[in-house]
Parts: C-alpha cells; sequence; structure tokens
C-alpha cells in the first residue's frame, strides 16, 4: 500500500507515535514473491534500503508481472546497492524461506486480502483514505496512553 | 745473648700481640662481611629478575591493572545501549510480542524519538521508533 502510507508516516510515524510493519502478502504467485525477496534483499544490505525498494516496486507496480530477474538487479543497483551481494541474496534459498514463512504467518493470523491493517489489534480492510487512517490511529493512541 | 727459653717466650709475646691485634680486625671483618653478602643478595636478585623472575613480575601488575580498566567501558555501553533503546516508552504493556527489534541503526540513533528502520524478530522491515505505543502492520503485495 503506497496511497496513504506518506501521509500516515509523515503525521504518525515520524514523531515516533507509530511504527509500520510491512508485511508481505504473496497473492499473486511468483511476481509477488520475488518482488518480495527483491526488497528484502535491499532491506539486508541496509534496513532503510527497503523502504526504497519498496517505494520503487509500488510505482512500478505495472511492470512488476513480468519482472525478471535483471529487472531487479537493476533496481538495486539503481538504488547504489551492491550488486553481487543483491544477486546472491536473491539467488539464496534462505531468502525465499524467509519471505514465504512470513506469508505463512500472516495466514496463522488470518489475513488473506490486501491490503489489511492492524493497529494495536484494530483490523481493517481495504485501501482507506487518510481520514479514516487517522481516526483510527487516533482513537488506538488514546488506549494506548498510560 | 737470649736464652732458648726467652726466645720462646717473646716469640709467645709476639704471637700474642698479633693475635691481640688480629682479633679486633677479625671482629670487624666479620662485621663488614654481613654487609657485603647483603649487597651480594641483592645484586642475584637483579640479575635474575632480568630473566626467569620477569615472567612472574610482569603479569601480576598486568593482570589487575588490565580488568579494572576493561570492564568498566564495556558493561555500561552495552547496558546504556540497551536499556535506553527499549525502557523509557513503555511500549510492552501495549500488545506488540511481534515486533522485536535487531537493528544497527538504534545504535546509532540514542535520541528519545529515535525513528529507524529495521527488522522485527520475523523479518518483517519496519520503519518507526521501535517503542511506539501503535504498531500498523500493513499486510499488502506490491502488486
Amino acid at each position: 500500500m503506497l496511497g496513504t502510507e506518506p501521509q500516515v508516516i509523515e503525521t504518525y510515524v515520524e514523531d515516533g507515535r507509530v511504527k509500520v510493519v510491512f508485511w508481505p502478502v504473496l497473492n499473486h504467485g511468483n511476481p509477488s514473491v520475488y518482488s518480495t525477496v527483491a526488497a528484502h534483499c535491499a532491506g539486508a544490505q541496509d534496513p532503510d534500503q527497503f523502504w526504497q525498494m519498496h517505494n520503487m516496486l509500488f510505482e512500478k507496480q505495472n511492470e512488476l508481472w513480468s519482472a525478471t530477474r535483471d529487472y531487479f538487479v537493476n533496481m538495486a543497483v539503481s538504488l547504489d546497492l551492491d550488486q553481487a551481494t543483491f544477486e546472491a541474496c536473491y539467488d539464496s534459498p534462505e531468502t525465499l524461506a524467509g519471505v514465504m514463512a512470513l506469508d505463512n504467518i500472516r495466514r496463522d493470523r488470518g489475513v488473506f486480502g490486501q491490503p489489511t491493517f492492524d493497529a494495536n489489534g484494530l483490523i481493517f480492510a481495504g485501501a482507506l483514505p487518510f481520514d479514516q487512517f487517522a481516526a483510527a490511529l487516533d482513537n488506538q493512541l488514546a488506549e494506548a496512553a498510560p | 745473648m737470649p736464652t732458648r727459653k726467652t726466645i720462646i717466650l717473646n716469640v709467645k709475646r709476639l704471637i700474642y700481640l698479633v693475635l691481640l691485634l688480629l682479633v679486633p680486625l677479625l671482629a670487624s671483618c666479620t662485621v663488614q662481611e654481613p654487609v657485603e653478602p647483603v649487597e651480594d643478595v641483592i645484586v642475584p636478585p637483579v640479575e635474575a629478575t632480568d630473566s626467569p623472575p620477569s615472567e612472574t613480575a610482569v603479569p601480576l601488575p598486568t593482570d589487575t591493572a588490565v580488568p579494572p580498566i576493561q570492564f568498566p567501558t564495556a558493561t555500561p555501553t552495552f547496558e546504556t545501549i540497551g536499556e535506553t533503546a527499549q525502557q523509557p516508552p513503555t511500549a510492552e504493556p501495549v500488545n506488540e510480542p511481534v515486533p522485536t527489534t535487531v537493528i544497527e541503526s538504534a545504535v546509532e540513533d540514542p535520541g528519545l524519538s529515535q525513528v529507524i528502520s529495521g527488522q522485527t524478530a520475523e523479518g518483517a522491515f519496519f520503519y518507526g521508533n521501535p517503542d511506539a505505543p501503535v504498531t500498523l502492520f500493513d499486510y499488502s503485495d506490491f502488486l
């Protein structure tokens, strides 16, 4: 989800009140799997780079259906990631297993559609407008306040 | 002409006199002798410390000197990093056992509101204050 995410980050994350966790939902076969593998390999070099790759993947969402290994490697290079390290990570069975494990965990948590959001147990599905996000987060922040 | 008897007597006297002179000399010598051995005793240890005793002398001071220097500097840095990063915001009671952070960035930014990128214990990536009161899970697909 990229739509309202920048606003949520600017309003609630940057001041330390909310932490965003991106959890992969691999509902579209290999394109889903290897897009996520690419993002995780960027994050393996630097967690900040996961979010750079995350943004780039959403921006180029339409190209991901036919994306090849070289496509993701070129993306990594454009982010100034180390190519050899990225390729080794991308080809690693461990990386694939890690991504698949996250997908299995979300199934165990009862999450099947995407996007789905969980704010301290308050679950809402679909791409909501920022106002509804804000209302939900404000509510959860009030509950979490000591 | 001295008789043999007087000669013997004179020799005895001479021997007696010599003895009288020698006794104090010997006595003084015996007083000085202990002084010389003391010097001798000091010298050998000095020579000896150059080779074998130096092993026992050097390690002891270094062994006792090094630990006090290293322990205090090492322990506090680890404790302060771990505790300042996790305790203040009291995020534990809120309800997230999931995102346990393992991040190098957290060590670099010891500020109050640490907004960092990192990974949960399961391997998902997060962005924000690890101790934020609210965690927003974004279950999404890039497609």
